[in-house]
């Protein structure tokens, strides 16, 4: 900060000189030295730093002799230019009241400038230094470079208007002293501007220019008698007059330059605060909705963020379809939805969702100019890539008149997009993971069910067997107990002659009887063992004559034949057998045998291809009939129609199974039917043109 | 010597029936028949035996549950009751005997056996 110092006189102030490494500033101030100070009477100082690489960091205090009455004493500094000593630059620019900025003019060189200029920026906001108080002056040195770049580039890189460049050569001397001039000029005028109330009172204001003009004659008749060229040598250059109106307003251009990109730098600054925020605001939905996978929750957090951060009119989650179809939705802001209901927007969407990543239409009235109604308000349109496959992306809209995307609002979207796409992955995750389970679920539900009935069915198959072994256990004891019987009488008594006749009579009956349970038990055994029935053309009158002979049931039974019957296919050997059975129920039902009928007529048996023509053969008594729980259970085998303990049935329950089985591989059916007036029918239905079936074995075989 | 034991068999087979009743009356009882519970008890009301064979699986009233009634008459409650069964279940024992029967045969029994235990039962070696 400059110091009027009343008791000397003096005022003390503080010039520092600013740019790229390499690009002149201590060469500036050699020139300077040597100019002003001849005799050497002062030093210039230089200090090393700790690093290896030496730096300057010049001091000059330098006697301008008097101005506005005072005695200046300027110190001049210079930074190093290196990027990685930014700390000691900041250093050395505090409480400067003017800075020269020498750019180097070098073609190859605009990356340093630019990058120099914007670190005096960052500095001077640092070490606040305001430009509007303390001027910048720009100083294109190199000239002479066969490469330099016009003036106008180099100006440009500073964001400079044309022709405010200071141009020197300083390894030459040219420009040193002009460019130390004018920043010695304007920032007298200011400190002059700036001073307070008491001191200015002490300044002799007159002509500030003059003054400085005879301040510096001595130094510039020794420049013109040391031969160095005037500016005027310079190409392109004009001519610099001391204290004219152009220097200062260079200087002020430099200022007003670096100050709109201080004003850039403070907006930046507040973007990225603004993203940070953002970011902060969406890491705290995305933490919030985390727990509760709840989809829209997520969406409408990252749609918001969009919104608030980007001062968006609208956004929306868009998804194109495989036939490249957008659809959008969850909008938040404007509703967004409606955008694709107009054909234009719908195939800009799709054009724009086909592209690999995000993209932008600035203007969309100049993109779409009849899409009128549908983007009514809405001025830029952005797509950002969320899901790859299936396609998602953020739709994002600004609102007119001059909504905008700057790039930075397009990495902070595709940041957003990022979020959004971990979020939803995670969603998904959940959910199959939720599916799965529901899945495991049902088949373990499915399973249990399945091995339940197995397990019934392996009781029911048990407790049959049990049932199968007493009626079998039954049916033998009591033949059994009844030959033991009448063979003991014969062997150990005489008795009379009436008496062996029936005793032996007794055996032979029980015998048969025996032989008929045996009988019955090996043909159930080969019933299911055999695989083919031998069918042919046979008369039903020899099928039944055999039949009733079989179950002893001739002389009470009584035959009706329809006409209309013929001959039919079938195995009357099987046939005959499973009639025998019908028959032999009859009896052992039926009030001592009688009422039975034997029924033979045509019939039609229904089949998934329409009904079919067949033979019906029916056994009819009048017995009690069966009860609706027994009408399936008496087809099962082992299975007896009558109480085992009261109704005393002889058989071991394999007949009607036996007999529905035969019907079955004739392709029929045996079916109870109860009877008009009491008692039962069974009846075998059979299609006239029998298809022999596959036994279950071949079945389970194919 | 008393009058000759009287024993009363009741079983619907007559296969099973016969022979017994030839074989207690060549031992010198006197034996009757019948083939089910109704003609058994005609036939106990007309003159009452010392003792009774009764399958137990009969067309109609079974065996247990006509040996269950003739223990709850008093007229008869006292006349042994030998039950004979072709189903050879402990179930059907434990009840016959809880019933108030005598004895339980399973059958094919031996007409030994069987005789053996008329004699136990009407107390004559």
């Amino acid at each position: 900060m400059a110091q009027w110092s009343l008791a000397d006189r003096t005022l003390y102030a503080k010039l520092v000189y600013y740019g790229p490494a390499l690009g002149g500033k201590t060469t500036n101030l050699r020139v300077l030295h040597q100019l002003t100070d001849p005799e050497g009477r002062t030093e210039l100082v230089s200090v090393n730093t700790k690093d290896d690489r030496t730096l300057f960091f010049d001091l000059l205090p330098f006697d301008l002799g008097s101005v506005l009455g005072y005695k200046v004493a300027l110190k001049l500094y210079t930074v190093p230019g290196q990027v990685h000593y930014d700390a000691t630059r900041r250093a050395v620019l505090s409480g400067a009241d003017a800075v020269v900025f020498v750019a180097d003019s070098a073609a190859g060189r605009e990356r340093d400038n630019r990058l120099a200029w914007d670190n005096l920026s960052q500095n001077m906001r640092a070490a606040h230094l305001d430009p509007a108080v303390v001027p910048v002056l720009a100083q294109l040195n190199k000239r002479d470079l066969p490469d330099a770049a016009p003036q106008g580039t180099v100006e440009s890189w500073l964001g400079l208007a044309e022709g405010r460049g200071m141009l020197a050569v300083a390894c030459e001397g040219h420009g040193v002293l002009e460019t130390f001039l004018a920043a010695s000029h304007v920032m007298l005028e200011r400190l002059v501007a700036i001073a307070e109330p008491q001191t200015r009172r002490t300044l002799a204001l007159g002509d500030l220019g003059k003054q400085l003009d005879a301040a510096f004659a001595p130094h510039l008749a020794r420049l013109s008698a040391a031969g160095g060229a005037s500016a005027s040598a310079l190409a392109g250059g004009s001519p610099i007059t001391l204290g004219t109106s152009d220097l200062v307003e260079s200087a002020v251009a430099g200022s007003v330059a670096l100050g709109a990109r201080l004003v850039d730098e403070q907006g930046r600054a507040a973007r990225l605060t603004r993203e940070a925020e953002s970011l902060r605001l969406l890491s705290d939905a995305l933490r919030t909705t985390g727990a509760s996978f709840d989809r829209a929750a997520i969406v409408k957090a990252a749609l918001s963020a969009a919104v608030t951060t980007l001062g968006a009119s609208g956004a929306s989650l868009g998804s194109l379809d495989v036939r490249g179809v957008v659809a959008l939705s969850d909008s938040t802001g404007r509703d967004l939805a409606a955008l694709t209901g107009d054909a234009g927007v719908a195939s800009l969407l799709a054009r724009m969702f086909a592209g690999p990543g995000a993209s932008v239409v600035d203007d969309l009235k100049t993109e779409l100019p009849a899409s009128g109604a549908a983007t009514a308000g809405l001025r830029a349109l952005a797509v950002v890539p969320v899901e790859r496959s299936p396609r998602t992306s953020l739709v994002v809209t600004m609102p007119e008149p001059d909504g905008a995307f700057a790039d930075s609002d397009i990495r902070f979207l595709a940041t957003l997009a990022g979020h959004l796409a971990v979020g939803l992955e995670k969603v998904r995750i959940h959910e199959e993971l939720r599916d799965q389970r529901d899945r495991l679920e049902e088949i373990v539900n499915a399973r249990t069910k399945s091995l339940r009935k197995a397990y019934d069915e392996l009781k029911s198959i048990d407790a049959m067997k049990d049932r199968f072994l007493a009626n079998v256990s039954h049916e033998m004891r009591s033949p059994l107990t009844a030959i033991i019987g009448a063979a003991t009488f014969l062997k150990e008594y005489t008795g009379g002659p009436a008496e062996r006749e029936e005793m032996t009579t007794g055996i032979l009956k029980s015998s048969q009887a025996l032989d008929r349970l045996v009988d019955g038990l090996l043909r159930v055994a080969r019933l299911e063992a055999t695989d083919d029935l031998a069918v042919e053309d046979i008369a039903p009158a020899d099928v039944v004559a055999e039949a009733m002979r079989i179950a002893g049931a001739e002389g009470r039974t009584s035959v009706l034949f329809d006409p209309r019957v013929g001959s039919c296919p079938a195995d009357p050997a099987r046939l005959a057998t499973a009639l025998a059975n019908l028959l032999d129920n009859a009896v052992k039902f039926g009030p001592a045998g009688a009422g039975i009928e034997l029924r033979v007529a045509p019939c039609v048996l229904a089949r998934p291809g329409g009904a079919v023509a067949g033979v019906s053969y029916s056994v009819l008594d009048r017995g009690p009939g069966l009860g609706e729980e027994d009408v399936e259970r008496v087809f099962a085998p082992f299975e007896q129609g009558g109480d085992p303990m009261t109704g005393k049935p002889s058989g071991v329950g394999l007949g009607l199974y036996e007999a529905r089985a035969i019907a079955r591989r004739h392709a029929g059916t045996l079916i109870y039917l109860p009877r008009s007036g009491g008692g039962s029918e069974f009846r075998i239905s059979l299609p006239a043109d029998a298809v022999v079936l596959a036994s279950p074995r071949q079945a389970r075989r194919a | 010597m008393s009058e000759a034991k009287r024993i009363l068999i009741v079983d619907d087979d007559a296969f099973i029936r016969r022979p017994l009743e030839f074989i207690l009356r060549e031992e010198g009882f006197e034996a009757a028949t019948a083939a089910n519970a109704d003609e058994g008890l005609r036939a106990i009301e007309s003159c009452p035996p010392d003792l009774i064979f009764l399958d137990v699986m009969m067309p109609g009233k079974d065996g247990l549950t006509w040996c269950a009634e003739l223990k709850a008459d008093p007229r008869f409650a006292r006349i042994p009751i030998v039950l004979l069964s072709a189903r050879g279940q402990e179930r059907d024992r434990e009840r016959g005997l809880e019933l108030g029967a005598a004895d339980f045969m399973t059958k094919p029994y031996s007409p030994f056996e069987l005789k053996r235990r008329v004699h136990e039962l009407l107390g004559r070696g």
